[in-house]
């Protein structure tokens, strides 16, 4: 009997949760509509809560959040092992594999399928989504989505003669954090720095002034700083962001600090090595500690304790001598060289590494391996 | 004489089988409207019921290796008429590539995908377009007669120094490519990890360029068009680096040419200073002193020191003014508000930043 109640009351705490979790789906989807959001391209995708990922397109200057309806949170968080991964996609395609391009990668936090931006050279993008083991395309032409535009006021922006834009925000990286998408972009005429932070659900009429940051190098010299790659996270409590400029160094800012139209200046806490830009920057929890993974377009996979950032309060004041080229926060390299896209799956990473014999692997890493 | 019963079962069910299908059941290549998306027909024999979960195409590479066991290409069908159906790829099929189309018990198909005809696309102009450009230059554009392809545009740039030797490229690499809408231009940005003063690439590298050195960038010939066809003619440019610019623009400064009422004859800025092509395509208008944009057409001089503004009518004697954006930057990124990189040592209270410079003038 009392093992009834016992069921009675788990069933009913499951039906609950359930109530709950639809609701909250309800509430960030009810303005979404059924259609074609007209995606003309894919440079980079995150999810956000309930199964909806956002897809930055910088063609068309806006995000678009799809709601996947990919929510099944009961799948078992398996290994990954898939190999040649772009020819698997170039035969579902039908496309030539050399005119293919892994974008971006992003594994549903829910459901832990992995979904792959796509470019075709002739521009065309494609969403494909697998469990590691099967592939299919996600059709973007009948979704549930909501979209935001990023670019300024028409009446402000200059068109040609055939009313195209001539200003365009090449959209660089996306990330959902607290109820805020955040955005940063790339222009194509003026150097100067796109960080946006939207609130989501998306409004019709909203406020998204870019905001300025800039880079201080050693103290001295000052200039406007895009940023290329970033990641929000908590850090004794507060929000912060940490970026990647197009310049190459590791910063860090708090959220509270980033306000429409002033001037914020992002703290220097790691150089990484001449010519060399991590590509995406994720957090995971291993022992106790957290740490920051990143990979990297000419070094290995580097892994930075979070404590250690916290603890940098230091600009880095003088230049740096020596072959290490990097300076600040130190770092451990992982073996992992060559790691194209990565993603946390489940407590690990998922890795989409190019390997030295030419094919291209999916895999996933214990994160006791990290 | 149960394994006779068995045979006998087996030839029937052949015998069935090929009655069903026929010889009239076919595969074809398709094409939905005159200059539609290719598709593969299925023409079933009478009575035959459709399967969609068997019909299916390969890349003739995918079949060779695994046939029915390989990745079939992802699509729809689509019912065309009573025993016809048509397979769509989400993905179009590409021009020139080899597909393999195949359903149970009809001849396989085997088709190449037309190739069309296409006008060849070509390099048209490279900005800055001077023999001599600063040595803290921030950005190139090119620009090309049609829509390009994207994604591998920085493997067929090269950059090589007075004497011949290759260099290494002195752009970021950056993905997403900059592209305009129609993919007709494209902005190059130069590494600014080492034209920013100070900055660890700087200081173990120094900047791009120098001072005094000669540099050719060459756009090579491999480059495809948004259709997969090679451009036209590869392009080289030979480049003379002169001093560092570290001023920003200053409307006050330039010299202004009016023309005069019930002409249309061209109202003419020389700035003295030579500013970012694109940029000035755009952030200057006219205005009359009643706030109506005033239409017209702007050109810029070869030296992109001048800029000339067309008006569509005659100039009706007046106030007006010039609007010019803060945004407006010169070939080395300093814009009208700020300096590229500031020196917080050496810099002087600056002005307060504004959106917009403005310089008045009257028609007579």
């Amino acid at each position: 009997m009392k093992n009834f109640y016992l069921l009675v009351l788990f069933v009913g705490l499951v039906a609950l949760t359930h109530v709950h979790a639809n609701n909250e789906v309800e509430d960030l989807t009810k303005d979404f509509i059924v259609g074609d959001p007209g995606i003309e391209s894919i440079n980079a995708l995150a999810f956000g809560p309930s199964g909806i990922l956002f897809v930055g397109d910088a063609q068309k200057a806006n995000v678009v959040a799809i709601d996947t309806k990919d929510t099944d949170t009961n799948a078992e968080v398996g290994n990954v092992n898939m190999n040649k991964v772009d020819e698997k996609i170039a035969a579902l395609l039908g496309a030539n594999v050399e005119d293919l391009q892994i974008i971006d990668m992003a594994v549903n936090p829910l459901s832990q399928n992995i979904y792959f931006a796509i470019r075709h050279s002739n521009g065309t993008p494609m969403l494909i989504k697998t469990d590691g083991e099967s592939m299919e395309v996600m059709p973007m032409d009948k979704v549930s989505h909501s979209k935001v535009e990023l670019s300024n006021p028409v009446a402000e922006d200059a068109k040609d003669r055939r009313g195209r834009a001539l200003r365009r925000w090449a959209v660089s990286d996306v990330a959902y954090h607290d109820g805020k998408l955040m955005v940063s972009g790339l222009s194509n005429e003026e150097f100067s720095s796109t960080f946006r932070s939207i609130p989501f659900p998306f409004k019709t009429k909203q406020m998204h002034a870019s905001l300025e940051i800039y880079h201080a190098a050693h103290g001295r010299y000052e200039t406007y700083a895009p940023i290329k790659t970033f990641m929000p996270f908590e850090l004794n409590g507060e929000a912060h962001i940490v970026a990647s400029y197009t310049c190459t160094p590791l910063v860090l800012f708090p959220m509270s600090e980033v306000k429409a139209g002033e001037h914020t200046k992002g703290r220097t806490v790691a150089e990484l090595g001449n010519r060399n830009t991590p590509l995406d920057i994720i957090h995971i929890e291993k022992d106790g500690a957290s740490f920051f993974l990143m990979n990297n377009t000419s070094r290995p996979v580097m892994k930075i304790a979070v404590d250690e950032v916290a603890a940098y309060k230091d600009y880095l004041t003088e230049p740096v001598k020596g072959n290490s080229m990097t300076a600040g926060v130190d770092y451990i390299s992982l073996p992992y060289v060559n790691v194209l896209q990565m993603d946390k799956y489940g407590d690990g990473v998922l890795m989409l590494q190019r390997r030295s014999n030419g094919d291209l692997a999916l895999f996933t890493t214990n994160k006791n391996r990290l | 004489m149960r394994n006779t019963f068995l045979i006998l079962c087996c030839c029937f069910q052949l015998v069935d089988l090929c009655s069903a299908v026929g010889q009239d059941s076919v595969l074809s290549l398709m094409q939905k409207g005159d200059k539609g998306k290719w598709g593969i027909q299925l023409d079933l024999q009478e009575k035959q019921t459709f399967d969609p979960s068997n019909f299916k195409v390969y890349t003739t590479k995918e079949w060779s290796a695994q046939h029915q066991a390989g990745q079939a290409i992802a699509g729809r069908t689509e019912q065309l008429s009573e025993q016809s159906w048509a397979f769509i790829p989400h993905f179009p099929f590409t021009e020139g590539m080899e597909y393999v189309a195949f359903y149970p018990g009809v001849k396989l198909l085997k088709v190449q995908i037309p190739k069309a005809d296409y006008p060849l696309t070509d390099v048209i102009a490279i900005y800055p377009n001077q023999d001599t450009i600063p040595e803290n230059l921030l950005k190139m554009y090119l620009y090309f007669s049609a829509p390009m392809s994207v994604g591998n545009s920085y493997k067929h740039l090269h950059w090589y120094s007075g004497k011949g030797d290759t260099l290494n490229l002195p752009f970021l690499q950056l993905e997403p490519e900059l592209w305009n809408e129609d993919r007709t231009r494209l902005t190059l940005w130069l590494d600014p990890g080492r034209v920013k003063r100070d900055l660890i690439p700087n200081q173990l590298l120094g900047g791009p360029l120098v001072n005094g050195e000669h540099y050719v960038l060459q756009v090579d010939q491999g480059w495809k068009d948004r259709q997969g066809n090679p451009i036209k003619n590869e392009m080289v440019v030979q480049f003379a680096v002169g001093r560092l610019d570290r001023n920003k623009p200053k409307p006050n400064s330039w010299k202004l040419l009016q023309p005069s009422a019930a002409g249309q004859n061209p109202l003419i800025l020389q700035m003295g200073d030579i500013l970012d092509y694109a940029l000035l395509q755009h952030t200057i208008t006219v205005w009359s002193s009643q706030e109506q944009q005033i239409a017209g057409r702007v050109q810029v001089n070869q030296e992109q020191t001048e800029w000339h503004f067309y008006p569509d009518l005659p100039w009706a004697s007046g106030d007006y003014y010039i609007k010019i954006d803060s945004k407006l930057e010169d070939l080395a990124g300093n814009n009208l508000n700020r300096l590229f990189d500031v020196d917080l040592q050496t810099q002087k209270q600056e002005n307060e930043p504004q959106a917009y410079h403005y310089l008045p003038f009257t028609i007579k």
